[in-house]
Protein backbone atom coordinates (compact mmCIF):
# COMPACT_ATOMS: atom_id res chain seq x y z
CA UNK A 1 0.00 0.00 0.00
CA UNK A 2 1.61 2.84 -1.07
CA UNK A 3 -1.12 5.21 0.04
CA UNK A 4 -1.24 5.52 4.01
CA UNK A 5 -3.89 8.27 4.61
CA UNK A 6 -6.06 7.30 7.44
CA UNK A 7 -9.49 7.21 6.79
CA UNK A 8 -11.23 6.13 10.16
CA UNK A 9 -10.31 5.73 13.38
CA UNK A 10 -11.98 4.39 16.30
CA UNK A 11 -11.06 5.26 19.90
CA UNK A 12 -12.12 3.85 23.00
CA UNK A 13 -15.35 2.88 21.39
CA UNK A 14 -17.76 1.38 24.29
CA UNK A 15 -20.72 -0.40 23.86
CA UNK A 16 -23.03 -2.01 25.99
CA UNK A 17 -26.54 -3.76 25.95
CA UNK A 18 -27.70 -4.02 29.45
CA UNK A 19 -25.07 -5.26 31.65
CA UNK A 20 -23.68 -7.13 28.79
CA UNK A 21 -20.31 -5.12 28.03
CA UNK A 22 -20.53 -5.77 23.80
CA UNK A 23 -17.63 -3.19 23.16
CA UNK A 24 -14.79 -2.60 25.18
CA UNK A 25 -12.28 0.21 25.04
CA UNK A 26 -12.28 -1.07 20.78
CA UNK A 27 -9.42 0.66 18.73
CA UNK A 28 -9.35 0.83 15.37
CA UNK A 29 -7.65 2.42 12.67
CA UNK A 30 -8.58 2.06 8.73
CA UNK A 31 -6.47 3.78 5.96
CA UNK A 32 -7.28 4.83 2.08
CA UNK A 33 -7.90 1.91 -0.09
CA UNK A 34 -7.33 -1.11 2.59
CA UNK A 35 -9.88 -3.93 2.80
CA UNK A 36 -9.91 -5.11 6.42
CA UNK A 37 -11.41 -7.95 7.58
CA UNK A 38 -12.15 -8.28 11.42
CA UNK A 39 -12.80 -12.25 12.28
CA UNK A 40 -14.05 -13.48 15.88
CA UNK A 41 -16.54 -15.56 17.25
CA UNK A 42 -20.34 -14.99 16.96
CA UNK A 43 -21.27 -12.59 19.46
CA UNK A 44 -18.46 -10.90 19.63
CA UNK A 45 -20.24 -7.62 18.52
CA UNK A 46 -18.45 -7.20 15.17
CA UNK A 47 -21.95 -6.46 13.77
CA UNK A 48 -22.37 -3.55 16.61
CA UNK A 49 -19.27 -2.32 15.69
CA UNK A 50 -20.54 -1.92 12.38
CA UNK A 51 -23.38 -0.04 13.65
CA UNK A 52 -21.63 1.75 15.93
CA UNK A 53 -19.44 2.99 12.86
CA UNK A 54 -22.02 4.37 10.61
CA UNK A 55 -23.82 5.67 14.20
CA UNK A 56 -27.21 3.09 13.36
CA UNK A 57 -26.49 2.67 16.81
CA UNK A 58 -24.43 5.38 18.17
CA UNK A 59 -21.75 4.25 20.55
CA UNK A 60 -22.09 5.18 24.17
CA UNK A 61 -18.67 5.76 24.45
CA UNK A 62 -15.58 7.01 22.32
CA UNK A 63 -14.58 8.88 19.14
CA UNK A 64 -15.07 8.47 16.09
CA UNK A 65 -12.88 9.79 13.05
CA UNK A 66 -13.18 10.17 9.65
CA UNK A 67 -10.32 11.82 7.88
CA UNK A 68 -9.20 12.98 10.92
CA UNK A 69 -12.21 15.11 11.34
CA UNK A 70 -14.49 13.92 14.27
CA UNK A 71 -17.73 12.93 13.69
CA UNK A 72 -19.21 11.63 16.90
CA UNK A 73 -17.56 11.73 20.23
CA UNK A 74 -18.68 10.51 23.76
CA UNK A 75 -22.39 10.53 23.02
CA UNK A 76 -22.53 13.49 20.88
CA UNK A 77 -23.32 13.07 17.36
CA UNK A 78 -21.09 16.20 14.97
CA UNK A 79 -21.91 14.77 11.86
CA UNK A 80 -26.18 14.19 11.10
CA UNK A 81 -26.48 10.32 10.18
CA UNK A 82 -27.68 10.97 7.14
CA UNK A 83 -24.78 13.19 5.74
CA UNK A 84 -22.73 10.47 7.60
CA UNK A 85 -24.45 7.84 5.20
CA UNK A 86 -23.08 9.09 2.09
CA UNK A 87 -19.60 8.62 3.12
CA UNK A 88 -20.24 5.49 5.26
CA UNK A 89 -21.72 2.92 3.35
CA UNK A 90 -23.36 -0.63 5.24
CA UNK A 91 -23.91 -3.91 3.98
CA UNK A 92 -26.18 -6.13 6.24
CA UNK A 93 -25.94 -9.96 6.19
CA UNK A 94 -29.46 -10.23 5.09
CA UNK A 95 -29.35 -6.96 2.97
CA UNK A 96 -32.28 -5.40 3.93
CA UNK A 97 -33.42 -4.07 0.72
CA UNK A 98 -36.78 -2.58 0.11
CA UNK A 99 -38.81 -5.00 -1.23
CA UNK A 100 -41.80 -3.13 -2.67
CA UNK A 101 -38.95 -0.92 -5.31
CA UNK A 102 -37.83 -2.38 -8.03
CA UNK A 103 -34.29 -3.55 -8.26
CA UNK A 104 -33.24 0.12 -9.87
CA UNK A 105 -35.36 1.93 -7.56
CA UNK A 106 -33.42 0.41 -5.02
CA UNK A 107 -30.67 1.31 -5.61
CA UNK A 108 -32.04 5.20 -7.24
CA UNK A 109 -33.90 5.93 -3.80
CA UNK A 110 -31.19 7.30 -1.90
CA UNK A 111 -29.42 9.01 -4.67
CA UNK A 112 -32.38 10.95 -5.42
CA UNK A 113 -33.80 11.72 -1.85
CA UNK A 114 -30.18 12.09 -0.44
CA UNK A 115 -28.01 13.76 -3.10
CA UNK A 116 -30.75 15.76 -5.19
CA UNK A 117 -30.46 13.86 -8.00
CA UNK A 118 -32.51 14.09 -10.86
CA UNK A 119 -34.56 10.85 -11.83
CA UNK A 120 -32.65 10.74 -15.56
CA UNK A 121 -29.28 11.38 -13.65
CA UNK A 122 -29.79 8.81 -10.82
CA UNK A 123 -31.17 5.83 -13.77
CA UNK A 124 -27.73 6.76 -15.42
CA UNK A 125 -25.57 6.49 -12.73
CA UNK A 126 -27.20 3.58 -11.29
CA UNK A 127 -27.26 1.43 -14.59
CA UNK A 128 -23.63 2.08 -14.74
CA UNK A 129 -22.72 0.81 -11.61
CA UNK A 130 -25.58 -2.07 -12.00
CA UNK A 131 -23.66 -2.99 -15.39
CA UNK A 132 -19.82 -3.27 -13.08
CA UNK A 133 -21.65 -5.31 -10.52
CA UNK A 134 -22.95 -7.64 -13.22
CA UNK A 135 -26.52 -7.06 -12.05
CA UNK A 136 -27.93 -4.68 -15.07
CA UNK A 137 -30.34 -7.85 -16.47
CA UNK A 138 -32.45 -7.68 -12.92
CA UNK A 139 -33.01 -4.02 -12.52
CA UNK A 140 -36.91 -4.29 -13.64
CA UNK A 141 -37.70 -6.92 -11.30
CA UNK A 142 -38.36 -6.96 -7.60
CA UNK A 143 -35.87 -8.09 -4.63
CA UNK A 144 -37.98 -11.04 -3.85
CA UNK A 145 -37.40 -12.34 -7.45
CA UNK A 146 -33.71 -12.50 -6.94
CA UNK A 147 -31.30 -15.21 -6.20
CA UNK A 148 -28.89 -15.13 -2.80
CA UNK A 149 -26.12 -13.99 -4.66
CA UNK A 150 -28.00 -10.99 -7.02
CA UNK A 151 -29.59 -9.60 -3.97
CA UNK A 152 -26.24 -9.39 -2.24
CA UNK A 153 -24.75 -7.51 -5.47
CA UNK A 154 -27.75 -5.56 -5.09
CA UNK A 155 -27.51 -4.53 -1.43
CA UNK A 156 -24.12 -3.40 -2.39
CA UNK A 157 -24.64 -1.45 -5.35
CA UNK A 158 -27.45 0.02 -3.74
CA UNK A 159 -24.02 1.51 -0.79
CA UNK A 160 -21.95 1.98 -3.03
CA UNK A 161 -23.88 4.16 -5.28
CA UNK A 162 -23.63 7.05 -3.19
CA UNK A 163 -19.82 6.99 -3.75
CA UNK A 164 -19.08 5.93 0.11
CA UNK A 165 -15.38 6.43 1.26
CA UNK A 166 -16.17 3.46 3.46
CA UNK A 167 -17.91 0.46 3.00
CA UNK A 168 -19.15 -1.90 5.85
CA UNK A 169 -19.70 -5.70 5.09
CA UNK A 170 -21.64 -7.62 8.04
CA UNK A 171 -21.15 -11.38 7.96
CA UNK A 172 -21.32 -11.25 4.05
CA UNK A 173 -21.06 -14.88 3.32
CA UNK A 174 -23.38 -16.07 6.10
CA UNK A 175 -26.42 -15.97 4.12
CA UNK A 176 -25.11 -17.37 0.92
CA UNK A 177 -24.35 -21.16 0.24
CA UNK A 178 -20.86 -21.90 1.30
CA UNK A 179 -19.72 -22.60 -2.52
CA UNK A 180 -20.13 -19.24 -3.43
CA UNK A 181 -18.31 -17.49 -1.56
CA UNK A 182 -16.02 -16.85 -4.61
CA UNK A 183 -18.70 -14.79 -6.22
CA UNK A 184 -18.18 -12.78 -3.33
CA UNK A 185 -14.82 -12.40 -3.63
CA UNK A 186 -15.72 -11.63 -7.52
CA UNK A 187 -18.16 -8.99 -6.25
CA UNK A 188 -15.37 -7.16 -4.28
CA UNK A 189 -13.12 -7.63 -6.89
CA UNK A 190 -15.55 -5.54 -8.97
CA UNK A 191 -16.17 -2.93 -6.33
CA UNK A 192 -12.33 -2.23 -6.01
CA UNK A 193 -12.10 -1.96 -9.85
CA UNK A 194 -15.08 0.17 -9.95
CA UNK A 195 -13.53 2.75 -6.83
CA UNK A 196 -10.40 1.57 -6.39
CA UNK A 197 -9.64 4.26 -3.49
CA UNK A 198 -12.64 2.91 -1.42
CA UNK A 199 -11.72 1.39 2.11
CA UNK A 200 -13.61 -1.74 3.28
CA UNK A 201 -14.21 -3.97 6.84
CA UNK A 202 -15.37 -6.63 6.32
CA UNK A 203 -16.69 -8.49 9.09
CA UNK A 204 -16.71 -12.35 8.97
CA UNK A 205 -16.14 -15.81 11.00
CA UNK A 206 -14.41 -17.37 7.85
CA UNK A 207 -10.83 -16.93 8.03
CA UNK A 208 -9.75 -18.90 5.12
CA UNK A 209 -12.10 -16.26 2.84
CA UNK A 210 -10.38 -13.45 4.96
CA UNK A 211 -7.47 -14.78 3.80
CA UNK A 212 -7.97 -14.51 0.36
CA UNK A 213 -8.80 -11.07 -0.23
CA UNK A 214 -8.02 -8.78 2.45
CA UNK A 215 -4.75 -6.59 2.78
CA UNK A 216 -4.67 -6.94 7.07
CA UNK A 217 -6.69 -9.47 9.36
CA UNK A 218 -7.71 -7.82 12.90
CA UNK A 219 -8.95 -10.51 15.48
CA UNK A 220 -11.74 -9.40 17.60
CA UNK A 221 -12.47 -10.74 21.28
CA UNK A 222 -14.04 -9.93 24.09
CA UNK A 223 -15.34 -6.40 22.43
CA UNK A 224 -11.61 -5.53 21.52
CA UNK A 225 -9.22 -6.06 18.68
CA UNK A 226 -6.49 -7.99 19.97
CA UNK A 227 -4.73 -8.79 17.42
CA UNK A 228 -4.31 -7.43 13.73
CA UNK A 229 -1.92 -8.91 11.05
CA UNK A 230 -1.55 -8.70 7.56
CA UNK A 231 -3.62 -10.90 5.74
CA UNK A 232 -0.82 -13.53 4.31
CA UNK A 233 0.53 -14.16 7.62
CA UNK A 234 -2.38 -14.12 9.61
CA UNK A 235 -2.45 -17.93 10.81
CA UNK A 236 0.91 -18.63 10.40
CA UNK A 237 2.50 -15.66 12.71
CA UNK A 238 -0.15 -14.86 15.37
CA UNK A 239 0.99 -14.42 19.09
CA UNK A 240 -1.69 -14.18 20.98
CA UNK A 241 -3.08 -17.49 22.50
CA UNK A 242 -7.06 -16.39 22.03
CA UNK A 243 -6.02 -15.79 18.12
CA UNK A 244 -3.88 -19.28 17.73
CA UNK A 245 -6.98 -21.22 19.69
CA UNK A 246 -9.53 -19.67 17.32
CA UNK A 247 -7.59 -20.34 14.02
CA UNK A 248 -6.87 -24.11 15.29
CA UNK A 249 -10.72 -24.33 16.29
CA UNK A 250 -11.68 -23.35 12.69
CA UNK A 251 -8.83 -24.92 10.76
CA UNK A 252 -10.66 -28.22 12.46
CA UNK A 253 -13.53 -27.27 11.25
CA UNK A 254 -12.71 -26.63 7.85
CA UNK B 1 -103.05 -22.71 -5.02
CA UNK B 2 -100.34 -20.50 -4.83
CA UNK B 3 -100.44 -17.53 -6.68
CA UNK B 4 -98.75 -14.19 -7.37
CA UNK B 5 -99.79 -11.64 -9.57
CA UNK B 6 -96.08 -10.17 -10.57
CA UNK B 7 -96.16 -6.67 -11.47
CA UNK B 8 -92.67 -4.55 -11.81
CA UNK B 9 -94.44 -1.85 -14.42
CA UNK B 10 -94.96 0.43 -11.66
CA UNK B 11 -91.10 0.80 -10.89
CA UNK B 12 -91.33 2.21 -14.49
CA UNK B 13 -92.10 5.80 -13.48
CA UNK B 14 -89.24 5.86 -10.67
CA UNK B 15 -86.36 4.95 -13.05
CA UNK B 16 -85.16 8.39 -13.23
CA UNK B 17 -85.14 8.24 -8.96
CA UNK B 18 -83.88 4.82 -8.67
CA UNK B 19 -80.87 6.08 -11.31
CA UNK B 20 -80.51 9.35 -9.04
CA UNK B 21 -80.56 7.06 -6.27
CA UNK B 22 -77.46 4.88 -7.27
CA UNK B 23 -75.64 8.27 -7.75
CA UNK B 24 -76.53 8.93 -4.05
CA UNK B 25 -75.21 5.37 -2.73
CA UNK B 26 -72.34 6.08 -5.02
CA UNK B 27 -71.68 9.32 -3.31
CA UNK B 28 -72.03 8.69 0.31
CA UNK B 29 -70.23 5.50 -0.24
CA UNK B 30 -67.30 6.54 -2.00
CA UNK B 31 -66.83 9.82 -0.61
CA UNK B 32 -67.27 8.41 2.89
CA UNK B 33 -64.06 5.55 1.69
CA UNK B 34 -61.82 8.14 0.91
CA UNK B 35 -61.95 10.25 3.81
CA UNK B 36 -62.26 7.46 6.22
CA UNK B 37 -59.29 5.97 4.72
CA UNK B 38 -57.27 8.68 4.76
CA UNK B 39 -58.18 10.07 7.99
CA UNK B 40 -57.74 6.83 9.01
CA UNK B 41 -54.15 6.51 8.05
CA UNK B 42 -53.67 9.50 9.93
CA UNK B 43 -55.39 8.26 12.97
CA UNK B 44 -53.14 5.18 12.93
CA UNK B 45 -50.09 6.65 12.68
CA UNK B 46 -50.73 8.73 15.38
CA UNK B 47 -51.76 6.32 17.52
CA UNK B 48 -48.63 4.35 16.56
CA UNK B 49 -46.05 7.10 16.74
CA UNK B 50 -46.92 8.78 20.15
CA UNK B 51 -46.31 7.52 23.14
CA UNK B 52 -49.29 7.91 25.48
CA UNK B 53 -52.08 6.24 23.41
CA UNK B 54 -54.12 4.58 25.61
CA UNK B 55 -57.47 7.41 25.28
CA UNK B 56 -56.95 7.82 21.48
CA UNK B 57 -56.97 4.01 21.62
CA UNK B 58 -59.94 3.86 23.68
CA UNK B 59 -61.39 6.23 21.42
CA UNK B 60 -60.89 4.12 18.30
CA UNK B 61 -62.41 1.45 20.05
CA UNK B 62 -65.32 3.12 21.52
CA UNK B 63 -66.08 4.34 18.17
CA UNK B 64 -66.08 1.01 16.41
CA UNK B 65 -68.09 -0.39 19.30
CA UNK B 66 -71.39 2.42 18.04
CA UNK B 67 -73.70 0.70 15.77
CA UNK B 68 -73.55 2.66 12.21
CA UNK B 69 -77.72 3.20 12.62
CA UNK B 70 -76.90 4.68 16.03
CA UNK B 71 -73.83 6.76 14.76
CA UNK B 72 -75.57 8.25 11.68
CA UNK B 73 -78.75 9.62 14.32
CA UNK B 74 -75.87 11.19 16.13
CA UNK B 75 -74.60 12.65 13.62
CA UNK B 76 -77.79 14.01 12.36
CA UNK B 77 -79.64 15.14 15.23
CA UNK B 78 -76.59 16.79 17.02
CA UNK B 79 -76.94 20.12 17.89
CA UNK B 80 -74.52 21.40 15.22
CA UNK B 81 -75.73 25.26 15.96
CA UNK B 82 -76.00 25.26 19.89
CA UNK B 83 -72.89 23.68 20.66
CA UNK B 84 -70.63 24.75 17.72
CA UNK B 85 -72.53 27.43 16.05
CA UNK B 86 -72.44 26.31 12.69
CA UNK B 87 -75.27 25.24 10.29
CA UNK B 88 -76.16 21.51 10.30
CA UNK B 89 -74.69 19.49 7.56
CA UNK B 90 -78.31 18.01 5.46
CA UNK B 91 -79.15 14.25 5.61
CA UNK B 92 -76.76 13.49 2.24
CA UNK B 93 -73.78 15.26 4.29
CA UNK B 94 -74.56 13.37 7.96
CA UNK B 95 -74.30 10.26 6.35
CA UNK B 96 -71.08 10.96 4.69
CA UNK B 97 -69.71 12.15 8.32
CA UNK B 98 -71.28 9.18 10.47
CA UNK B 99 -69.64 6.65 8.03
CA UNK B 100 -66.28 8.88 7.39
CA UNK B 101 -65.97 8.27 11.19
CA UNK B 102 -66.35 4.72 11.56
CA UNK B 103 -64.24 3.68 8.21
CA UNK B 104 -61.61 5.82 10.14
CA UNK B 105 -61.93 4.05 12.72
CA UNK B 106 -61.50 0.73 11.45
CA UNK B 107 -58.98 1.70 8.97
CA UNK B 108 -56.76 3.24 12.01
CA UNK B 109 -56.78 -0.15 13.84
CA UNK B 110 -55.17 -2.16 10.60
CA UNK B 111 -53.07 0.69 9.93
CA UNK B 112 -51.56 0.37 13.31
CA UNK B 113 -51.07 -3.74 12.88
CA UNK B 114 -49.53 -3.30 9.73
CA UNK B 115 -47.18 -0.47 10.96
CA UNK B 116 -46.23 -3.20 13.38
CA UNK B 117 -45.62 -5.39 10.89
CA UNK B 118 -43.27 -3.56 8.68
CA UNK B 119 -40.13 -5.51 8.52
CA UNK B 120 -37.57 -3.86 10.84
CA UNK B 121 -35.03 -5.10 8.90
CA UNK B 122 -36.51 -2.58 5.64
CA UNK B 123 -36.51 0.19 8.01
CA UNK B 124 -32.73 -0.09 9.25
CA UNK B 125 -31.63 -0.70 5.64
CA UNK B 126 -33.37 2.60 4.67
CA UNK B 127 -31.51 4.27 8.02
CA UNK B 128 -28.17 3.11 7.06
CA UNK B 129 -28.48 4.76 3.83
CA UNK B 130 -29.20 8.15 5.56
CA UNK B 131 -32.61 8.22 4.30
CA UNK B 132 -34.67 10.66 6.46
CA UNK B 133 -37.43 9.91 8.32
CA UNK B 134 -40.08 11.48 6.13
CA UNK B 135 -38.68 9.88 3.26
CA UNK B 136 -38.79 6.22 5.03
CA UNK B 137 -42.39 6.68 5.89
CA UNK B 138 -43.51 8.27 2.40
CA UNK B 139 -41.64 5.74 0.20
CA UNK B 140 -41.01 2.45 2.49
CA UNK B 141 -43.73 2.46 5.29
CA UNK B 142 -46.47 3.69 3.63
CA UNK B 143 -46.65 1.58 0.73
CA UNK B 144 -46.11 -1.51 2.70
CA UNK B 145 -49.21 -0.09 5.04
CA UNK B 146 -51.36 0.26 1.99
CA UNK B 147 -50.05 -3.13 0.18
CA UNK B 148 -50.89 -5.21 3.58
CA UNK B 149 -54.42 -3.56 4.22
CA UNK B 150 -56.29 -3.23 0.79
CA UNK B 151 -57.41 -6.82 1.20
CA UNK B 152 -59.50 -5.52 4.22
CA UNK B 153 -60.32 -2.02 2.56
CA UNK B 154 -62.00 -3.82 -0.10
CA UNK B 155 -64.19 -5.80 2.53
CA UNK B 156 -64.70 -2.45 4.05
CA UNK B 157 -66.06 -1.02 1.25
CA UNK B 158 -68.16 -3.52 0.43
CA UNK B 159 -69.53 -3.21 3.87
CA UNK B 160 -69.82 1.03 3.52
CA UNK B 161 -72.22 0.22 0.62
CA UNK B 162 -74.78 -1.62 1.99
CA UNK B 163 -74.33 0.36 5.01
CA UNK B 164 -75.41 3.55 3.26
CA UNK B 165 -78.11 1.99 2.61
CA UNK B 166 -79.19 2.84 6.52
CA UNK B 167 -79.20 6.79 5.43
CA UNK B 168 -82.58 6.37 4.25
CA UNK B 169 -83.79 6.54 7.93
CA UNK B 170 -82.78 10.17 7.72
CA UNK B 171 -84.05 11.23 4.51
CA UNK B 172 -81.18 10.64 2.13
CA UNK B 173 -82.88 9.71 -1.35
CA UNK B 174 -80.53 7.02 -2.27
CA UNK B 175 -81.34 3.75 -3.68
CA UNK B 176 -83.23 1.89 -0.35
CA UNK B 177 -84.94 5.53 -0.13
CA UNK B 178 -86.40 5.56 -3.65
CA UNK B 179 -87.82 2.29 -2.79
CA UNK B 180 -89.59 2.80 -0.10
CA UNK B 181 -91.39 5.94 -1.38
CA UNK B 182 -92.07 3.77 -4.52
CA UNK B 183 -93.72 0.51 -1.97
CA UNK B 184 -95.33 3.40 0.16
CA UNK B 185 -97.19 5.09 -2.93
CA UNK B 186 -97.82 1.43 -5.03
CA UNK B 187 -98.53 -0.94 -1.69
CA UNK B 188 -96.48 -3.43 -3.70
CA UNK B 189 -92.92 -4.27 -2.19
CA UNK B 190 -91.70 -7.23 -2.87
CA UNK B 191 -90.80 -6.24 -6.77
CA UNK B 192 -89.16 -3.07 -5.14
CA UNK B 193 -86.95 -5.02 -3.43
CA UNK B 194 -85.86 -7.21 -5.61
CA UNK B 195 -84.94 -4.36 -7.84
CA UNK B 196 -82.89 -2.87 -4.97
CA UNK B 197 -81.18 -6.11 -4.45
CA UNK B 198 -79.72 -6.65 -7.49
CA UNK B 199 -78.68 -3.16 -8.13
CA UNK B 200 -76.84 -3.84 -4.97
CA UNK B 201 -75.60 -6.76 -6.31
CA UNK B 202 -74.51 -4.95 -9.41
CA UNK B 203 -72.88 -2.56 -7.92
CA UNK B 204 -70.52 -5.02 -5.31
CA UNK B 205 -69.98 -8.29 -7.44
CA UNK B 206 -66.69 -6.55 -8.96
CA UNK B 207 -65.60 -5.25 -5.98
CA UNK B 208 -66.17 -9.24 -4.99
CA UNK B 209 -64.04 -10.09 -7.91
CA UNK B 210 -61.06 -7.83 -7.67
CA UNK B 211 -60.90 -8.82 -3.82
CA UNK B 212 -60.78 -12.31 -4.95
CA UNK B 213 -58.24 -11.79 -7.57
CA UNK B 214 -55.61 -9.72 -5.41
CA UNK B 215 -56.00 -12.91 -2.93
CA UNK B 216 -53.77 -14.97 -5.27
CA UNK B 217 -51.92 -11.69 -6.56
CA UNK B 218 -48.05 -11.45 -6.32
CA UNK B 219 -47.74 -8.17 -6.00
CA UNK B 220 -49.83 -8.55 -2.23
CA UNK B 221 -47.14 -11.12 -1.36
CA UNK B 222 -43.99 -9.06 -2.26
CA UNK B 223 -41.64 -9.74 0.89
CA UNK B 224 -37.72 -9.84 1.35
Amino acid sequence: MVNKELILKCKDIQHSFGSNKVLNSLNLELVKGEIKAIIGASGCGKTTLLKNINLLIPPQKGELQLSKQVYFNNGEIIYEPYELCRSIGLVFQDFNLFPNLTCLNNITLALIKNLGFTKENATETSLRIAEKLHIQDVLKKYPGDLSGGQAQRLSIARAIVLKPKILLLDEITSALDPNTTQNVIDAIKDVKLLLPELSIIIVTHHIQFAERFADNIAFMFDGRIIEELPAREFSTNCKNSKTQEFVKVVAGIH
Amino acid sequence: MLNYNWDFSFLLSYRDAFLNGIVVTLYVSLMSFIIGTIVGILFGMLIKYIKRNYILLLINDAIRAIPMLVMIFFVYYFPFKALLGINPPNALYSSIIAISISQAAYTADIVRSAINSVSSKTIQGAKALGLKEVVVLRYIILPDIIRQTLPAQIAFLIGIFRLSSLASVIGANEIVFVARTAISQNYRSLEAWIVVAIIYIILILPLTFLSRRLENSKWLKRRW
